[in-house]
């Protein structure tokens, strides 16, 4: 069984309890206005570009069968994205690793032999494997597998996910998931779909049906300036909350800018305003303090 | 890593999440603490020559006597006549030299100063210091000189002025310090008891080597006792003047020490600071650790608690200024000294010594915020969890201490080298990464590992990349290394040479230290030296010799880019690697990418797993082979020295076949070269883990790691930063420091140095204030990766 993904990070230490190895799955049906890792949302292999590695030694410009790239007049390799499809020979020429093809196939063993090296750590921390994205559920099969495997390893799982996706696949995990991480983005339907790209319909019919399935939910909501960050999505929140009381907790994840850098290396174009920028300390309190006196269970801390 | 992620934990670190700098905001606990902390860091650096005319008036006046006599003498001599003082608001008497923040020079030793790397503002500290006539009457006299004449053989020079004005080694102006002596026994019996020892050791003593020793052993105590009862005086005379209140009890304090046994928490730290201090004065300019004074000293605190004599508030303003007074011991300049003092730990069974006074010590020095001492702990996996994450918290306020040493590993190592086990865990850290035993063993280099250089020989038919070593090869041809294993082997070879010839000159200067460079006071405080009636020099409890050897980590990754690019991938001839670092990559750059991109140690990476215990086992087995200690011929231990090395010794080294350039910094500790580490710190802590500590590091290794302050300062960041320093340390991780700073701060820091005077960050063995830091070296800490 073999999945696609964009990167395996040891140490990720804010996607779930403890010390945690969290796997990246490429390809999301949502393509969010502020998502932070564009790299997750295509399934197909993407070639990320980084001028300043190249050293100019012409390689690619060789290789490249459509005659992509080409080398500008201070000796650096210039990739026309229009003509390229992605093929992986570039970069595997590329000794400066200037060019890489993001998104490589693999398989559950391979990804289960980085995940464990780390699972003393885990034991320690009451950490274990967090599945992200892009969307996990994307993938179900290879999700399913290497979820399966890590619990035969006795690894503690989190599933981090939109929650767009057939019923019956999240279903298919239920017995194989310790804790999902699950996304709330947005409560107005249409502004989701502006958002996201997607309704979010059955992104809460799914959540309401993990919840009468006694699964454990830990809710997660970006909040985004001049977007989401609103008292209406606020009281849709602490609403779900109420409706919804086997839910552990809320998080927040204030809006950062910290993935524009990306953007560049892959050819995207950033789709957020620059007019919205990260929230202030104090401003998160305030959304926090504004959501405990609903009696919302928020787990963010108080920050200075 | 394909591209930088972000994951949706940079959420929660994102701008303006984080929580306040937390620059080493010194938190004094009391006024007169913060008042002494600011004096004490604003004394100028001059130089005291009282220590340096009384020896050179008594060894002149003494010329037929032994030279462990003369130096007991001189130093009596000065205890004498040294004058007193005392900073306003100091509650511990006892200071190195005649004036505040004055440093005093060891003329019998040596007179040139010590190479100041980071901080070359303040090179040429003894210019024109050192009157002409005592320079003249040493220059051939002192160790380094008769070390030039009697043991390399050189003429005497004509005048001092030939002598260079910075020593080629610190052995050559200071004892050889790297020690922490015994204080159990005189904190027992007083300076009393010690002399009653020597004096009825000397009664009826024929030989004359040893009865010379004693003489001078007595002469050193008396001295010293003498020194006190004066301070008791003067601290008198102060306190009739008008003075403090305090004072009159510090002189009752004095008068009582200077023979009789401490009988309070106060009166047996004020002994304790006398003797660190007269050990210093004596000469052992580097590395001292004042013993486990958590442990030496908790009867006396639990004894006045009880009493009511004592409270916390005060015991901690009384560690306060023991600190304080560390950093106000200015040998060779403040913040030079890596004196250190080390908290917890557990017995040989196990059982967690970490008590009340091992908590106080750790908040009194992370209170203040200073470079110096170095501060450590002693990991075990009984250790009380809440103390070590008392401990991680304190890293977030003072950056980088306490740092900590993991019992099981290092007690291992000693053990391997012979050391009982009930003596292996009385470990101490000395200086930068350095391991030694409480009065029965302290650390000495012994020879070296140049790995690096190894290296360059291989790829060079012997002959370097300049072509101008002269010596034979010592391996086949780089034409005829045909596979990785003959490359290997040549390696070694050199490697060994380099621990061949090393071993040759550090022997020479063992010599120098036998036959000058005695120290008989400090030998009262090690074991059996009195029993035995010989200075320390000439043989501890337990004589451990080390070899050296920095860089460990680029050497690990040479050897994997060689195998990888030239005997897998075929890529490249070990000539062209050559030439290729000859010419720092210019016009190799495919061949450089081809190399940076090979496997790097630090990021947990099983192909590397081979070539660090090739490398760890090439130079073992040579030091095995070759080097033994001539007093007593035991084994030689190993360390990996990287002190100031890293950057300065990287300005010096060409390029390196891991694709390194020329003059930029090597790896500034075992965990991975510069810029290297791209993992993570479970990879980075896993790729430590590999190295065999207790085979092959017995006398100390030194890993780094960098935390952005908000993953200590935060409960829930720092329970899994626990977490992982704890299976990092039960996997066998030796030592660990950690750096907790964000690079914001950093660069802010150096934008407006005034604002940041007081950030302590630590550079490679010891720490420093980052604002005195040379660019280079700022640089370098800012480029380490931080995590998270």
């Amino acid at each position: 069984m073999t999945g696609r993904i964009f990167d395996i990070q040891r140490f990720s230490i804010h996607d779930g309890p403890g010390i945690r190895t969290t796997v990246f799955l490429k390809g999301c049906p949502l393509a969010c206005l502020w998502c932070q890792n564009p790299e997750g949302i295509s399934p197909e292999p993407q070639l990320s570009y980084l001028p300043e590695k190249c050293i100019g030694c012409g390689e690619c410009v060789k290789v490249c069968p459509r005659g992509a790239l080409a080398l500008n007049r201070t000796g650096k390799a210039v990739l026309a994205r229009y003509y390229c499809q992605p093929c992986s020979r570039c970069a595997s020429v590329c000794d400066a690793q200037a060019l890489e093809l993001v998104g490589r196939d693999v398989s559950v063993t391979e990804v289960l032999e980085v995940v464990l090296r780390d699972r003393d750590y885990y034991a320690a921390s009451g950490g274990g494997i967090t599945l992200s994205g892009g969307e996990p559920l994307f993938q179900p099969a290879f999700t399913g597998a290497l979820l399966g495997a890590a619990r035969s390893k006795g690894l503690h799982t989190c599933l981090e996910t939109s929650g767009f996706a057939e019923w019956k696949e999240l279903e298919n995990l239920l017995g194989l998931v310790d804790l999902f991480l699950y996304d709330y983005k947005e409560t107005d339907p249409q502004l989701h779909e502006r958002f996201t790209g997607k309704a979010n319909k059955p992104i809460l019919e799914n959540l309401r049906r993990l919840h009468e399935r006694g699964a454990k939910i830990l809710l997660r909501c970006p909040m985004i300036p001049e977007h989401n960050a609103r008292q209406e999505h606020l009281d849709g929140i602490a609403t779900l909350w109420r409706e919804l009381p086997r839910l552990l907790g809320v998080e927040l994840l204030p809006y950062h800018r910290l993935g524009r850098s990306k953007l560049r290396r892959f050819g995207l174009q950033d789709r957020m305003p620059e007019s919205v920028k990260p929230p202030e300390p104090e401003t998160v309190n305030g959304w926090v303090k504004y959501l405990a006196a609903k009696g919302v269970r928020v787990i963010n801390p108080i920050r200075a | 890593m394909p591209v930088g992620l972000v994951s949706r934990r940079a959420f929660l670190g994102s701008a303006g999440m984080l929580p306040g700098i937390m620059l080493g905001l010194e938190t004094c606990s009391s006024e007169r603490i913060r008042r002494l902390r600011r004096q004490i860091l604003d004394s100028p650096m001059r130089v005291a020559l009282h220590r340096a005319q009384v020896f050179t008036r008594v060894f002149q006046q003494q010329e037929d006597k032994p030279w462990v006599l003369r130096k007991a003498l001189a130093l009596r001599e000065y205890f004498r006549t040294v004058p007193l003082y005392l900073r306003p608001g100091d509650r511990l008497a006892g200071s190195i030299s005649e004036s505040p923040g004055s440093l005093p020079v060891m003329v019998e030793l040596g007179i040139a100063e010590l190479r100041l790397v980071e901080k070359p503002h303040l090179q040429g500290y003894l210019k024109g210091q050192v009157p002409p006539q005592i320079r003249e009457y040493w220059a051939n006299r002192n160790l380094w000189g008769r070390y030039r004449i009697e043991i390399l053989g050189e003429p005497p020079v004509k005048s001092a002025d030939e002598l260079p004005e910075i020593a080629p080694n610190y052995k050559l102006i200071s004892n050889q310090g790297h020690l922490s002596p015994s204080y159990g026994e005189v904190l027992r019996v007083g300076l009393g008891g010690l002399l009653e020892k020597v004096r009825s050791r000397k009664s009826g003593e024929r030989d004359p080597d040893k009865a010379a020793f004693l003489e001078a052993a007595e002469h050193s105590l008396r001295g010293l006792s003498e020194w006190i009862q004066r301070y008791a005086e003067f601290l008198s005379g102060l306190a009739a003047s008008g003075g403090e209140p305090d004072l009159k009890e510090m002189a009752r304090i004095a008068a009582k020490v200077a023979l009789q046994p401490p009988g309070t928490f106060r009166e047996a730290l004020q002994l304790v600071w006398f003797i660190h201090q007269a050990i210093h004065i004596e000469g052992h300019g580097w590395s001292c650790a004042p013993d486990h004074l958590d442990q030496l000293l908790l009867p006396y605190y639990e004894a006045d608690k009880k009493a009511g004599r004592l409270d916390d508030a005060q015991a901690l303003e009384l560690c306060e200024n023991f600190v304080l007074k560390m950093l106000d011991n200015t040998y060779w300049g403040k913040e030079q000294l890596t004196q250190g003092l080390c908290a917890g730990g557990s017995t040989p069974a196990g059982d967690d010594l970490t008590n009340r006074l091992s908590r106080l010590f750790i908040e009194a020095a992370t209170n203040l915020s200073l470079p110096e001492p170095l501060i450590w702990i002693r990991w075990h996996p009984n250790i009380d969890q809440e103390f070590f994450d008392f401990c991680l918290s304190r890293l977030a306020r003072s950056t980088c201490f306490p740092m900590m040493w993991n019992d099981r590993a290092v007690a291992a190592g000693f053990m391997e080298l012979g050391v009982a086990r009930e003596d292996a865990y009385n470990y101490i850290p000395v200086g930068c990464n350095e391991l030694a035993l409480p009065g029965q063993a302290y650390f000495n280099p012994g020879a070296h590992a140049n790995y690096l250089r190894a290296i360059e020989l291989a790829l060079t038919s012997g002959k370097g990349y300049k072509g101008d070593v002269k010596g034979p090869a010592l391996a086949p041809p780089t034409s005829a290394l045909r596979t990785f294993e003959d490359f290997a082997a040549a390696f070694g070879a050199y490697l060994r040479d380099s621990i061949r010839s090393s071993y040759a000159a550090e022997m020479k200067l063992l010599r120098a230290q036998m036959n000058w460079g005695h120290t008989p006071l400090t030998s009262c405080f090690f074991d059996g030296c009195v029993e035995e009636a010989h200075d320390m020099v000439l043989g501890t409890k337990y004589n451990i010799l080390s070899c050296g050897g920095a860089f460990f980590a680029n050497a690990v990754d040479c050897l994997a880019a060689i195998r990888e690019v030239v005997y897998e991938k075929r890529e490249a001839t070990l000539e062209e690697i050559a030439a290729a670092c000859r010419a720092n990559f210019r016009g190799y750059e495919r061949l450089r990418a081809k190399l940076l991109a090979a496997p790097k140690h630090g990021n947990d990476d099983p192909r590397l797993d081979d070539i660090i215990h090739l490398v760890e086992r090439l130079r073992t087995q040579a030091t095995e082979e070759l080097c033994r200690d001539p007093r007593g011929g035991t084994k030689f231990g190993h360390v990996h020295i990287t002190k100031d090395a890293a950057v300065r010794q990287g300005l010096r080294t060409p390029a390196t076949p891991d694709g390194r350039l020329a003059g930029t910094p090597l790896a500034s500790s075992v965990a991975a070269a510069a810029g290297c580490e791209r993992s993570g710190p479970t990879a980075l802590l896993n790729s430590v883990a590999k190295l065999n500590a207790p085979k092959s590091w017995q006398s100390g290794y030194q890993a780094n790691i960098r935390f952005q302050a908000n993953m200590l300062s935060e409960k829930r960041n720092r329970d899994k930063v626990r977490a992982l320093l704890n299976v990092y340390f039960a996997k066998g991780g030796q030592q660990l420091q950690i750096n907790a700073v964000d690079t914001e701060t950093l660069r802010a820091a150096q934008k407006n140095p005034e604002k940041y005077s007081d950030l302590v960050v630590r550079v490679a063995g010891f720490s420093a204030f980052f604002v005195t830091l040379s660019p280079e070296v700022q640089e370098e800490i800012i480029s380490r990766v931080a995590h998270m």
